[in-house]
């Protein structure tokens, strides 16, 4: 497995379980209240820091195990997979966000708006990865 | 010696100004020409009518699909009359082309400047949703992503008018 492929796996576990404990954090306040919780920023703060450290946890210690690999620029498929990966998840990051302004302009719910937004900069993101790494696999 | 240096430089120089603008390349413009006017009357509005209220005025459907439309509709007003020129050129044919009417190069530097392009949409968004913690206005927000699509948008069209004059 190539190391661009192995950081795109780690990226992609990273995002999904800093996704994840945002969402649960989310729902249990939203519970708490009966309703949708308002956007609150140490949710927010927590979930960026979780992928920060959780880059560098497992990043670092890739990049120690395979120091060539990882200071070798990214060759021409590399870069294909990469643009073609970066150019689909943009579409699920447009998607969400018209989806967000349109669920606005009908239910008026200021909340829904920043939790579909930030959803869909979570999901695209994943899909980055995710897509990186299929095209890794199946080829672009 | 200096006279055939003088002579190359001016043959470079003929050869640079006489090498026409890419199709795709030209579209891109009038594209990203359309996305800045479209914007402007958006934002134009929006100021306007929240100057006349007092205070922000709500998202409207209606303002942000009739900014599309003047989009969608002049790009496309634009790239037809730039077709109709092109196609009057002697030494354009358009079987050349493939069925989307873009080659190799065109498709690759869409591919690349979308891809760019998208992670200035992901700021942007992000930008406009931290933002929400200091306003607290929906209305904020919802015209803070209508700003952020148009950003990401003009932002798309200078990634592909830069790799379309930069070699990768």
């Amino acid at each position: 497995m190539s190391f661009r492929e192995k950081t795109a796996w780690a990226m992609g576990i990273i995002l999904t379980a800093a996704g994840a404990y945002y969402t649960h954090l989310v729902i249990t306040a939203s519970a708490a209240l009966g309703a949708p919780a308002p956007p609150i920023i140490p949710f927010v703060v927590a979930y960026v820091l979780a992928i920060i450290i959780g880059s560098i946890v497992i990043m670092v210690p890739l990049a120690i195990a395979t120091p060539e690999e990882a200071d070798a620029p990214a060759d021409e498929r590399e870069r294909h997979i990469q643009h073609k990966a970066g150019n689909y998840s943009g579409y699920v990051l447009g998607a969400g966000a018209i989806a967000a302004m349109l669920h606005f302009t009908v239910n008026q719910n200021g909340n829904m708006i920043f939790h579909i937004v930030f959803a869909s900069l979570m999901v695209s993101q994943i899909c980055e990865y995710a897509l990186q790494i299929w095209y890794y696999r199946r080829g672009a | 010696m200096a006279k055939m240096v003088a002579t190359e430089a001016h043959f470079n120089s003929s050869q640079r100004e006489a090498e026409p603008m890419a199709f795709w390349e030209r579209n891109m413009i009038v594209i990203g020409l359309w996305s800045l006017i479209s914007a402007l009357v958006y934002f134009g509005a929006v100021t306007w009518q929240s100057l006349t209220l007092g205070m922000i005025v709500q998202p409207q459907l209606v303002l942000v699909l009739g900014c599309v439309m003047l989009q969608v509709f002049g790009s496309a007003l634009g790239m037809l009359v730039l077709h109709q020129y092109r196609k009057r050129r002697s030494d354009w044919n358009e079987a050349d082309l493939p069925d989307d009417g873009m080659d190799e190069r065109d498709r690759y530097v869409k591919l690349k400047s979308e891809a760019s392009a998208s992670h200035f949409y992901s700021l942007f968004f992000f930008t406009a949703l931290l933002a929400w913690f200091a306003h607290e206005n929906a209305a904020i927000l919802f015209h803070s992503l209508v700003g952020a699509f148009y950003l990401g948008d003009i932002c798309r069209t200078v990634f592909q008018l830069i790799y379309y004059n930069k070699a990768d």
